[in-house]
């Protein structure tokens, strides 16, 4: 898979919840090479403030149009500025990089678990597991109800997809993983057939963890991390691995999909 | 009129002044897709040590106003995996490869560079003296005069290649240092490395880097670097390389004219890994421009004006 430098104009920025957006780039290269799981880094501005580029996960993409989106949420500077950005701009962007899910032949159901904007990622995956005739089940968690975005999205790829908010104000009412663990003792899913994607905040990411170990399913994470080059050459985004092996892998090179027990989340 | 861009550099001649910095540009490979290469003037490795470090622990970034923290902790493979794994594809390239050495004691360094000796693809060597001799409770090599000549004298007569020694800004004194570096047998300087600087989480009331303080690069610390690079060309012969915050041509053009006889890019190339070529075709077109017929003789054209 080629990464390169490209400059992709935006077609369309929608706002999906009050801090919630989506934008639509067209990037035949993007396109064209993309897999679930991988991630393209952009430049906000051209100056200097702030510096660095900023990393977002291949949301969704469109081959017949050329077009691929990114989903986020302005939490600081750079996201603040891209939110303000308009049709017609351009962006330039480093793409596509780091590892991406897999499934293998053999997977016939696939849990994918999102915690906040750990969806982004996901629904790239799930509609190319749909493509594949595997079944897929979504758990998608939200901190409340407006910040719970894409379910209609993942229902038309005919994923079925169980909803949690933390204050109850849509769907289950407490954590994401409850509502996984909850399926998981009632289905008994077989481990040679099943797989667990997960992507969402740390602490969430490793309660799935017990929970693949406790069902003994195999399990792949999308983790984030701040990153400077993206290419695997500052060392910058490090995450450190279990023992006995020890030390660190980088999440844009090595990821940012993980198999579970590659990495140490707490 | 064609311009020559080429300068040499204590004996390491380079075929335009523009090299990428230690750090910034991993052993190479991580960029071959998205850069040519073979178009800068030279790369500088990633720290090799003499055993592989892991680095610190995450984490080990943080983004300030126009620049970037790091406590990376000199993560590298270490010497021996470096020559069989990174040095061949370096050995491969047609740009000048100059491998980047530190060491935790005076005996390490010399370990490294005795290793790297006579190794296919080697142009030349930039030793990192802002690290911590451990065998003197911590203190940088970089800040004490006297350290320094140790470290540079015992690598001197450990290697044939060239070297330049890497200096650390965080000194009382960049002259001083300077030219004891000098007299220990350095063939040329650069400088500097990064500031010392940290960032506070308010929220937790947590350092923003595990390690608590770290390195400070990119476009915020220019002025400072290039005042440094200012004195110490003035108080050496060899040649001066200026690092710090170059991120356009014009940033270069101010650190040759303020005495540099070639350039690093670092923390730019995050922004833009083609920064490099960029300003080597703005150097280019600035000399041509100015009728300059070679580059070198911009170097240390700084025009000071005489004070009443």
């Amino acid at each position: 898979m080629k990464k390169s430098i490209t400059t992709a104009p935006i077609v369309t920025q929608e706002q999906l919840a009050s801090d919630i957006y989506r934008l639509t780039l067209r990037a035949e290269s993007i396109v064209a090479q993309a897999q679930p799981g991988q991630f393209v880094h952009l430049r906000v501005v051209q100056g200097h403030d702030p510096l660095l580029r900023r990393p977002f996960s291949i949301h969704r993409v469109n081959q017949r149009e050329g077009t691929f989106q990114i989903l986020y949420r302005v939490v600081g500077k750079g996201t603040g500025i891209l939110a303000g950005k308009r049709p017609g701009e351009v962006l330039n962007l480093i793409g596509p990089l780091g590892r991406g899910f897999t499934a293998d032949g053999g997977v016939e159901l696939a849990l994918l678990v999102a915690g906040g904007m750990g969806v982004a990622p996901l629904c790239f995956l799930a509609e190319e597991l749909w493509a594949r005739s595997v079944s897929v089940e979504v758990f998608l968690g939200a901190e409340r109800g407006e910040l719970l975005v894409c379910d209609q999205e993942l229902e038309q790829f005919g994923a079925q997809v169980h909803s949690a908010t933390e204050d109850g104000s849509r769907g289950y009412s407490g954590l994401v993983t409850e509502l996984l663990s909850d399926f998981l003792e009632r289905h008994l899913p077989i481990p040679g057939k099943t797989r667990i994607y997960a992507c969402g905040p740390r602490p969430m990411l490793a309660r799935v963890v017990q929970l693949a170990e406790k069902f003994s399913l195999p399990c792949q994470l999308c983790l984030e991390e701040i990153m400077a080059c993206g290419v695997g050459a500052c060392l910058g985004c490090s995450v450190e691995c279990p023992p006995p092996k020890s030390g660190y892998k980088l999440v844009c090179v090595d990821g940012p999909v993980f198999e579970a027990r590659e990495v140490l989340l707490e | 009129m064609k311009v020559n861009l080429s300068v040499e550099i204590g004996g390491i001649w380079l075929k335009n002044p523009v090299l990428v910095a230690a750090g910034t540009f991993g052993y190479g490979e991580e960029y071959r897709e998205l850069v040519d290469l073979n178009r800068l003037g030279g790369l500088v490795t990633k720290v090799v040590t003499l055993h592989p470090r892991d680095g610190n622990p995450p984490p080990r970034l943080v983004e300030t106003p126009a620049g970037l923290l790091n406590s990376i902790g000199m993560a590298n493979v270490g010497v021996g995996r470096f020559i069989e794994e990174k040095l061949p594809f370096l050995a491969s390239l047609d740009t000048t490869v100059i491998v980047n050495v530190a060491g935790d004691t005076v005996d390490e360094y010399v370990e490294v560079v005795s290793r790297l000796d006579g190794q296919e693809g080697i142009a030349g060597l930039e030793v990192n003296i802002s690290c911590p001799n451990v065998e003197r409770g911590g203190l940088v090599f970089g800040s004490d005069p006297w350290l320094a000549f140790e470290v540079v004298s015992r690598v001197r007569r450990a290697t044939r290649l060239p070297f330049m020694v890497k200096l650390s800004p965080s000194v009382t004194d960049i002259t001083r240092i300077a030219r004891r570096v000098e007299e220990a047998g350095a063939d040329a300087i650069s400088l500097v490395n990064t500031l010392v600087g940290m960032a506070v989480d308010v929220e937790t009331r947590r350092p923003r880097l595990a390690r608590v303080v770290g390195g400070l690069s990119g476009p915020a610390i220019k002025p400072v670097a290039l005042a440094l690079v200012w004195k110490a060309a003035q108080a050496v012969k060899i040649p001066v390389v200026g690092i710090g915050g170059i991120t356009t041509s014009q940033d270069a053009l101010e650190f040759l004219i303020a005495g540099a006889r070639a350039v690093q890019v670092g923390t730019a190339n995050f922004v833009d890994p083609e920064t490099g070529l960029h300003i080597v075709e703005g150097i280019e077109r600035y000399c041509w421009e100015k009728g300059i017929e070679r580059v070198e003789d911009l170097v240390g054209s700084l025009i000071i004006p005489d004070m009443e």
